[in-house]
This record gives C-alpha cells, structure tokens and sequence, in this order.
C-alpha cells in the first residue's frame, strides 16, 4: 500500500552570498514515516529545515505539506507543523508549562484540550515536577523535553526535528528516542541527526545530504546497498567520500 | 489575525513583568528614584538659605570708625569677629562669612567707602553680605538724617518714593511651571526608559536567546507578531510616564511650598480639570506610540546576522 505523501520537496535552492548551501533538494514524506536527513556539518539539513517552516524563502523549488504550498500559503503549512528547531530556545521567564500553553495557542489550539496534551506529554516525557519551573532553571536536558513537548502539544500531522538529542546524555536521548519510536506510527516525522546508530534504529527511509544535494535516499538497506557497505557509518563516510 | 495580536501581547507584557530589570525601571524609576533627585536638592538649598538667615553672621569688620563697630554690634543679625588670617583664607575657611573694609579719607569728605568681601559661591557669605548691606544703608541713613536736621531740613525730605518687591505668582503658578517644565521632560524620559527594556527583550532579545524563530513558526502572519510587540512596547511607554508624572507631582507639592517659602499644603484640584487631563494622556498616548516605533526601528536592525 503505498502512504499518502505529506511532506514533498522539489528542486529546494538556497544561496547564502557565495555559499551554495541547497543546490536541489528532493524528496517526499510519507505519512506515519519517520524520515531521516543526514549529512555532515553544513551539508544544508538545517537550512532546508528552514525553508519548509518559512523561517526563510528558498530561491527556487517547491514545498508542500499536504498538498498545500508554503510559497502560496504559509500560514495555512505552518499550521499542520511542529517543530524543534537546532540550538532554538524558550522563553526563559515562561514556565515548562506555559511556554507549551503559548504555543499552542499560538497553533489555534484551544480550551481544556491544551492542558489534556501537556498532561500527557509530561507524563511521557517524565517532566512531572518540573512543568512548574521557569525554562531557564531547566537542565538542558529538561529544556530539549520541553522544546519537544512544544511540538507534540500542537498535535501536527508534520513533526520536524532538527537533532533534538544533541548534547543530551544517554538516558535523555533514550527518552527521546523511545517517544519518537512510539508516535511515529501515528504522524510523519523529519528528522535530521548525526547519529548513525540513532538513524539505523529509528528511521523508515532517509536522505543523505551532502554540500547542498541529496546523494543517497531510501531505507538504511537500500543505501547500504547502494554503498555496497555493512552498515550505514560506512555507507555514509563513503557516499559523502570523505574517509578518514 | 486579532487573536495572533492579542497571544504576543500577552506574552510580551507577561514575561516583561516578570523581570525585575523591567519593575525597576517602571515603577521604582518614576515614583521615587527620580522625584527623590529632583526634591533632594531644593531642599537641601532651601534649607542652607533658611539656617543661614536665622543664624548671625560672621563678620570681620576693619574700619576706623568706632561708632560703625557699634552699630554692627548692636545688629543681632550680625556677628562681629576678628580677622586673623587673609580675606580668601578667612571666607574659605568660613571663620568670617564676609568681610568689610571701610576706607578712611580725608575729614572734610562728606563720602565715606565701603566694600563688602564675600564669597558668591557660599550661600551663608551671600547671606551675610545681603545683612551687612542693610546695616549700612541704615547706618547710612542715620547719619543723612543727622545732617539734614543740622540744616534744618526735616527727615520726611528724604523719601520721594517707597517701593517693594513681591512674588506675584502664586503657589499653583509654581506648580504649573514646575509640572510643565520639568516634569515634562521627564515624562519624557521615563517614556523612553520604560519602554526600553521591553522593545530590545522583544526583538533583538528574542534573536539573542533564539526564540525567534520559533515564534516564526506560529501560523500567525509577521505584521501581528510584530504589531503585538510593537503594542506591548507602547504600554510601557505609556504607563511609565503616567507613574513619572505622579510621582513628580507628589515631589512638586513639597518642593513648590519650599520655592515661594510660604509653607501649607499645595491645592491640586483647581489646576488640572478632568479635560486637562483627558488631553495631557492623548498627548502622552501620542508620545508613547512614536517613542515604541523609534525604539523598535533601531532595536530590530540589531543583531541581524541571520
Ligand atoms: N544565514 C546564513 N548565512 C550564511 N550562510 C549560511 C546561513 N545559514 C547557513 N549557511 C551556510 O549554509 C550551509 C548549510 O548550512 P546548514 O546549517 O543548513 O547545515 P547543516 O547540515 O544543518 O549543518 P550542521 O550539521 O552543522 O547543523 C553552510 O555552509 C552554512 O555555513
Ligand atoms: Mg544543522
């Protein structure tokens, strides 16, 4: 059976003065996949990240969540969107709990159904006793729960996560990891990481990104094959051909 | 679009009130550090001047004429005291608070010279100099009066005209000036200082803590983020003054009673109708919309290097 598409990204450009940081990016997400973006440091994940959550307009290419444009109709993507953003923040006089509030209500999301979410994501999350407490006392650990929780409350069909377990210790990112294995049968994830082991686990298919263009795409079997590698690692260190 | 406008600007002035940095400025700022610097000083001159009217002055007194000596002996306003060291030294050192030379001259000149050494910095020595003035022109006119009657010419010749100078402006004039004047440029300032805070926590703040973009993400259009902010700054604006024109008023009614040295308590309710003050919060409304626009234009160019 094949899904229907969610997220489909054709032909994205972007040019930052002499960088060419997106030089035709393509691919589609279907729904109740989790899809994976990886590729070494400014390979241009976050920038295509960027693009779909109109943080900032691509020079050429398509967007559509859903079927809808973000070029025509931004307002009406975003919607369908939750987001972690890479290295973003909170506001840190808010408290765990209404930083979540604010942004759901901000998505349109209304009454008692926003505190029913944030109920349960605390419980998931295990943020229990901190939902009361000012962001900025939050471990960093804490604050990427709640960065994430931000995203769950909003309930999307579209879930982007630009590695949200960076900088987190073992037991977090299992949390993380476990949660996103457990709702990723319900909604459309990207996810961009630079986890191998990370990606190996959880993603349905994914992108290898590399100085602005995708070089591989498929599930982890299919690009070791196209590697003709073992596991991934291999496959990526040699598809973005920089062996050590 | 209205509801977009409405979360931000509840959650600007929600997390602005929760910054002690924002409290300062917006209520200890205008109700008392500002009034404290302005009534402060008046109080402590007049104070200065009253102390030194009520106190003798000290004066040094080099003349050979013994009966002048008297004279100032017998004012209680005046102190005599002996000169010991320099003029400069004496007045700096406040041991005289001025110093008077009389000149002797020739005995068949009817005009005898005095000059009056004081230090103008000094209020007591202003003081003291004001008091040696109207001992001598009393002094001055004894003896006028003395060589007149020699001629047979009676004392009531010597005055033509008597004249004096009062305050004609009343104690709500002062208060009107001071409230126009000074008050009005700290209505001013305390618009721009308590908007301050709020427009760059709002703007460049938001990229510095890298919330920004997240907000960007919200289904809201930009204008009604930027508008909800833009709101937020403008009611700091406005109420900052608002509590600045309180709290200066509250100050004027103790200084101005100290400016026309008349004491009592000052009447506000005849100086400012309801309709005044309709108009002066239009005006300040007015103020505070352009104040939070500049503001905004120069913080939001601020660390754009995304
Ligand atoms: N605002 C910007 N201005 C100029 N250049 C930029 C900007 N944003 C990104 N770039 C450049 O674009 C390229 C892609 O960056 P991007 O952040 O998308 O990479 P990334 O894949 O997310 O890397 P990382 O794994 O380090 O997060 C990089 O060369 C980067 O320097
Ligand atoms: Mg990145």
């Amino acid at each position: 059976m094949i899904r229907e598409v969610v997220l489909r990204v054709e032909g994205l450009r972007k040019r930052f003065g002499d960088v060419q940081a997106l030089d035709g990016i393509d691919f589609t997400c279907r729904r109740g996949e989790l899809f994976g973006l990886l590729g070494p440091n400014g390979a241009g994940k976050t920038t295509t990240i960027r693009c779909i959550c109109s943080i900032i307009k691509p020079d050429d290419g398509l967007i559509e969540v859903e079927g809808v444009s973000v070029a025509s109709n931004p307002l009406m993507v975003l919607k369908k969107i939750g987001v972690v953003l890479e290295d973003g923040g909170l506001y840190e006089r808010l408290t765990a709990e209404e930083n979540m509030k604010l942004l759901a209500q901000l998505h349109g999301v209304e009454g008692s159904l926003i505190d029913e979410r944030i109920d349960s994501i605390c419980d998931t999350l295990g943020l229990g006793e901190y939902r009361k407490r000012q962001f900025k006392k939050l471990s960093k650990g804490n604050k990427q729960k709640v960065l994430l929780g931000q995203a769950l409350v909003i309930d999307p069909p579209l879930l982007i996560l630009d590695e949200p377990t960076v900088g987190l210790d073992v037991p977090t990112q299992k949390v993380i990891r476990d949660l996103l294995g457990k709702i990723k049968k319900e909604r459309t994830i990207l996810y961009s990481t630079h986890i191998m082991s990370e990606a190996e686990e959880l993603c349905d298919r994914l992108a290898i990104i590399d100085h602005g263009r995708i070089v591989a795409q498929g599930t982890v079997n299919e690009i070791c094959k196209k590697a003709g590698t073992k596991n991934l690692e291999q496959a990526f260190l040699k598809l973005v051909g920089r062996y050590a | 679009m209205l509801k977009g406008i409405g979360l931000i600007y509840r959650k600007e002035m929600w997390t602005a009130l929760r910054e002690r940095r924002t409290l300062i400025f917006l209520f200890l700022f205008p109700l008392l550090v500002w009034p404290v610097f302005v009534v402060l000083p008046w109080f402590l001159i007049g104070g200065k001047e009253r102390r030194a009217q009520a106190q003798p002055s000290k004066v040094a007194l080099v003349s050979a004429y013994p009966e002048l000596e008297k004279e100032f002996e017998a004012s209680d306003k005046l102190q005599l005291v002996r000169l010991e060291d320099s003029v400069s030294a004496a007045l700096q050192q406040r041991k005289a608070h001025c110093v008077v030379y009389v000149d002797s001259l020739a005995s068949d000149s009817l005009v005898t010279y005095a000059r009056i050494l004081y230090d103008p910095i000094q209020t007591e020595s202003r003081t003291a100099a004001d008091k040696v003035e109207l001992v001598l022109s009393q002094y001055e006119r004894k003896i006028v009066i003395e060589r007149l009657a020699q001629q047979g010419v009676p004392e009531r010749m010597l005055e033509a005209l008597s004249y004096r100078r009062q305050n004609a402006m009343g104690q709500n004039q002062m208060l009107g000036y001071f409230l126009g004047f000074i008050i009005g440029m700290f209505v001013v300032m305390g618009s721009m200082m308590g908007s301050m805070a709020v427009v760059i926590d709002s703007t460049a703040g938001e990229k510095e803590r890298k919330t920004l973009e997240l907000l960007l993400t919200a289904p809201i259009p930009r204008s009604s983020i930027m508008f909800g902010k833009y709101l937020a700054g403008v009611t700091f604006a406005f109420i900052s003054p608002i509590l600045t024109a309180l709290g200066m008023s509250l100050a004027a009614s103790f200084v101005v009673p100290v400016l026309v040295s008349s004491g009592g308590s000052v009447d506000l309710s005849g100086l400012i109708s309801p309709g005044k003050i309709l108009i002066i919060l239009l005006v300040i409304l007015l103020m505070a919309a352009f104040i939070a626009a500049l503001q905004m234009t120069v913080a939001v160019r601020a660390h754009s290097n995304r």
